[in-house]
């Protein structure tokens, strides 16, 4: 049995900073409600920087921005809709929880890692 | 073990109590770190201990390694009541100070089940604080139990099984946790899921049980007792010839699944029961009585 190791490296956030970080949707971000109330987001999409590369030395014409599409669920809709620009993680992940039973740190986990796919996409920011 | 702001953390053999704040941040087959707003807050590792174990020879290898990182080792008494350690457990404390941090811990050491346990509590706060909750822990600490069962309790869930199901392979994800257990030929596989609301929104319970917990193919039946709704399966016994040959020959995996809500907390709990032999009621509602919401099951 050996010493427990420790960790390598310091998280630049502690945990409490993250939750306390307040996401803010993308201005380019435009929603569609379905009838079902779950949300659509519609976000432009601009091509990889070594796609235009290529294609401007190839003389074709500028690759024009489409539009992604980004269909939630019930849960992740009503997640999209508590981003108001002021209210933090925490607070949105207690909201969460509140409303549906979960226990606050299962709430935090899946709120932050649907945040996390909606920053990977550009839909939201943190400030 | 349960008390105001406290709950029951018990996982692979070993059992206590911590404050109701501290969350499982990484889980091993014996390792656990809980974590509270600010950061790590305690450690523990536990494995069986060899014949020759000696907890003086331990410590003092421990104090090498820790000067070895720059950390500043020293041996003092036993972070827990009185400065004992729960009978039959035999402890040791120390503490050690880091550039980074601290923290005071015990090694404990049980005769009986000859298991020993490393416990670290990181510095968090006021010393005293953390004192009281390191010595209340240890004062809650148990490494085996006398009814020849082993518990299970992270999170919400909390579960004593016979010792022979030993852990495979568990996942706590956001709604959805899984814990797998094998032996005396056997496999159980536990599951919960949350919220219950939005899950069972667009379909029944057996078509949830069918998809989720394993039971395609499994003729499920409502599950009326206790005031539960839920539902319930077993494979059938095989009456053609080759069926009841490779019965004999132990080849097929019999099935036996049960998934019940509990609406009061909005969570559905799962378990499915695999055997060389088909499954019968009696067995899943012996697993039944074992496994639950915390605070629901047996201790």
């Amino acid at each position: 049995m050996g010493w427990m190791k420790r960790q390598k490296g310091k998280p630049t956030l502690t945990r409490s900073e993250a939750l306390g970080s307040i996401p803010v949707k993308n201005h380019h971000v435009r929603e569609q409600r379905l009838e079902s109330g779950e949300m659509v987001i519609l976000y432009p999409v601009t091509a990889r920087p070594w796609i235009v590369k290529v294609s401007t030395w190839l003389g074709a014409a500028a690759v024009p921005p489409r539009t992604g599409k980004l269909q939630l669920d019930g849960l992740g809709s009503s997640v999209w809709a508590m981003i108001d620009g002021r209210a933090s993680i925490r607070a949105i992940a207690a909201a969460f929880a509140g409303a549906h039973r979960l226990e606050t740190r299962e709430a935090e986990v899946a709120v932050t890692q649907f945040f996390r796919e909606l920053g990977r996409r550009g839909l939201i920011g943190l400030r | 073990m349960r008390a105001a702001g406290w709950k029951s953390i018990a996982w692979s053999g070993v059992q206590f109590a911590v404050p109701r704040e501290w969350e499982p941040g990484r889980i091993g087959p014996r390792h656990l770190l809980l974590e509270c707003e600010t950061g790590p807050a305690m450690e523990i590792k536990w494995g069986p201990a060899g014949r020759r174990f000696s907890s003086r020879r331990h410590l003092r290898r421990l104090a090498r390694e820790v000067g070895r990182a720059g950390a500043v080792f020293q041996e003092r008494s036993l972070p827990a009541d009185g400065g004992n350690a729960p009978e039959p457990v035999e402890g040791l404390g120390f503490e050690w100070k880091g550039k980074d941090g601290g923290a005071v811990g015990a090694l404990l050491f049980c005769p009986v089940c000859r298991t020993v346990s490393l416990i670290q509590f990181f510095r968090r706060g006021p010393g005293a604080e953390s004192d009281r909750q390191a010595s209340r822990v240890i004062g809650s600490f148990q490494d085996h139990r006398s009814d020849g069962r082993c518990a299970w309790a992270l999170y919400d869930i909390r579960a004593v099984l016979p010792v022979h199901f030993r852990l495979v392979d568990h996942r706590f994800e956001a709604g959805r946790f899984v814990l797998e257990f094998r032996g005396d030929r056997r496999g159980l596989t536990l599951y919960r899921w949350a919220p219950a609301g939005v899950l069972l929104k667009d379909r029944g319970m057996e078509a949830f049980a069918a998809a989720s917990a394993g039971g395609v193919g499994v003729d499920f039946r409502p599950l009326t007792g206790a005031g539960r709704i839920g539902v319930e399966g077993v494979d059938p016994r095989p009456v053609d010839l080759a069926g009841r040959l490779k019965a004999v020959l132990r080849r097929p995996r019999f099935r036996g699944v049960r998934v019940w809500c509990v609406e009061r907390r909005n969570r559905i709990l799962g378990l499915r029961l695999e055997a060389p032999q088909p499954v019968t009621a009696a067995e899943l509602s012996e697993l039944c009585r074992a496994y639950g919401m915390d605070e629901e099951t047996e201790r």
